[in-house]
């Protein structure tokens, strides 16, 4: 009877690993853009592809300081996320069918905790990166449902660079941007999935979530 | 899975054909069982009279004057290709549980002293060496997707960085514009219009689906470096990659991990969902070089 031996377990794990690696959990590993696009990202003032660089430019400034507490990290991000995100509207969409089925009382109590929620989040995943990191902008194109996909990408100097696309719709005479894509990770659509699982978990209660999710904010 | 096999089943052609067979019965029973990227049946007219569109990201006007329908809750999320599949989710959740506990009392704590204590000079050697081992899986891969300007790529790559990097050591070619981008298997078999079934967390590996889990498999098989470590009697040579790789993606991903476990009011669901766009995405944008990407590169061929 065939037994395996150790040296058999430890080359087959290895085999697995390998390749299980190359495709597992890929989501820091970055394709590079050696050649950006630096000249485009100097157009008018109120093109995309300057909102974006603006933004990135107060973010890198005001979310990576070394030594901001995770408190101060969080009120900067939601003076940029006031100014710069749709938060009602990503609010609605991440909650995705359970939105309907609030009371409008559980609606605006969501939307508050929403907000905070995201703060507190990115307050912590911001701190990921660092003052040397830089930004650029590279490329934005319109899409045929009047929204605006900017692609950026952040390069650190060690790793791999991270690319970001912006999904951006004109709002007044400036833009509001509705997602952001990390890698072909759509944050939206992460915290959609996440939100209805917990809510499925919770027995399809929204109260139950929103005393969850209020926990989640620290407040 | 391998560990089940005979010790000389490398050298053992029947047993090669007996699991190509399996894989290949896999590929008939996906091609005729599920649907496919870009297949997923799209509810009539008479089904959803009002369904339009389902919102892939936020977008002004949601909800107002938003037709019914617009709204996930109105049609099922299994026409959403990037709704995870994840029957087995309680098995999963164990895993994951598992995992989680592993990564924390063990690995993680492993992984924070490798990086403490390797220069990361080292460590960019040691990436680019393990980078340099794959790329012949990369070429076979753009072969099997007719990629032939991305199999230029890899195959130029692999020997110039063979020959005058040192065996891998350095990365000439990317120094000279030539990027690697990862091509697996697993998209592959996406690109061939398989879809990634159910999703799977693999002990201790993490996150994956079923095309995932045959994709590793295949190409551990396709790897020729593996059947000279073999032919050459060299199989601990394999265990050494192994870990080393393991090691090296751990160490770019710990960081990230920690802070979404830390973040997300549901890791599993965070980290599914992440773990799904990605590979969805993978397999979408093979084609799409990024921009800048390839563009003012010239691919030469020697």
């Amino acid at each position: 009877m065939f037994l395996p031996s150790p040296k058999m377990f430890l080359l087959a794990s290895a085999g697995c690993l390998v390749s299980a690696l190359y495709h597992g959990n890929g989501y820091a590993t970055a394709p590079s853009h050696p050649h950006a696009l630096d000249s485009r990202s100097h157009r008018s003032e109120s093109s995309p592809l300057e909102f974006v660089r603006k933004l990135g430019e107060r973010a890198i400034e005001t979310l990576t300081k070394k030594n901001l507490s995770n408190q101060e990290r969080k009120s900067q991000f939601t003076l940029l996320f006031d100014e710069y995100f749709a938060g009602d509207e990503i609010g609605k969409f991440v909650l995705g069918k359970y939105w309907r089925r609030a009371t409008p009382e559980q609606q605006q109590q969501y939307l508050k905790l929403f907000t905070q929620s995201v703060a507190a989040t990115y307050a912590v995943r911001f701190s990921e990166y660092k003052p040397e990191d830089t930004f650029q902008v590279l490329k934005d194109t319109p899409q045929s449902d009047k929204s605006i996909k900017v692609k950026s990408v952040l390069k650190r100097p060690v790793g791999t660079p991270i690319g970001f696309t912006w999904v951006l719709y004109p709002s007044g005479d400036s833009f509001k941007i509705y997602d952001v894509i990390i890698e072909g990770v759509s944050m939206s659509i992460s915290q959609r999935s996440e939100y209805s699982s917990l809510i499925q978990r919770n027995g399809g209660s929204i109260q139950g979530f929103l005393s969850e999710l209020g926990k989640s904010t620290g407040a | 899975m391998i560990t089940l096999l005979p010790s000389h089943f490398f050298c053992h052609k029947f047993s090669l054909r007996l699991l190509f067979s399996a894989m290949v019965c896999f590929l008939v029973f996906s091609l005729t069982n599920l649907p496919a990227y870009g297949e997923h049946p799209t509810p009539t007219e008479a089904d959803h009279p009002t369904l339009t569109e389902i919102p892939s990201s936020p977008h002004p006007n949601l909800d107002k004057n938003a037709p019914e329908g617009l709204y996930p809750e109105d049609s099922s999320e299994d026409f959403d290709p990037l709704e995870p599949c994840d029957p087995f989710e309680p098995v999963n959740r164990a895993i994951f549980e598992f995992n989680y506990v592993v990564d924390g009392l063990l690995l993680n704590p492993l992984i924070h002293i490798y990086r403490g204590i390797t220069p990361s000079f080292i460590q960019e050697r040691i990436h680019d060496v393990l980078t340099n081992l794959v790329t012949p899986v990369y070429f076979l891969n753009d072969l099997l997707q007719l990629e032939f300007e991305e199999a230029g790529v890899h195959f130029t790559r692999f020997w110039l960085n063979t020959v005058f990097g040192v065996l891998g050591l350095f990365d000439v070619a990317g120094e000279m514009g030539l990027q690697s981008k990862e091509n697996n298997l697993y998209q592959t078999l996406g690109r061939w219009g398989i879809a990634p079934g159910p999703y799977i967390v693999i002990p201790i590996l993490g996150p994956s689906d079923l095309r995932g889990v045959v994709g590793t498999v295949g190409d551990f098989f396709l790897d020729p470096i593996n059947y000279a470590a073999i032919h050459t009697d060299h199989r601990e040579m394999m265990n050494v990659r192994g870990v080393l790789t393991y090691v090296d993606k751990k160490s770019h991903l710990v960081d990230t991990q920690e802070n979404l476990s830390k973040t997300s009011l549901d890791y599993y669901a965070a980290l599914r969902s992440m773990y799904w766009q990605r590979t969805y995405a993978k397999v979408q944008a093979i084609q799409e070089s990024e921009p800048g990407e390839l563009d003012e590169t010239e691919v030469v061929f020697f």
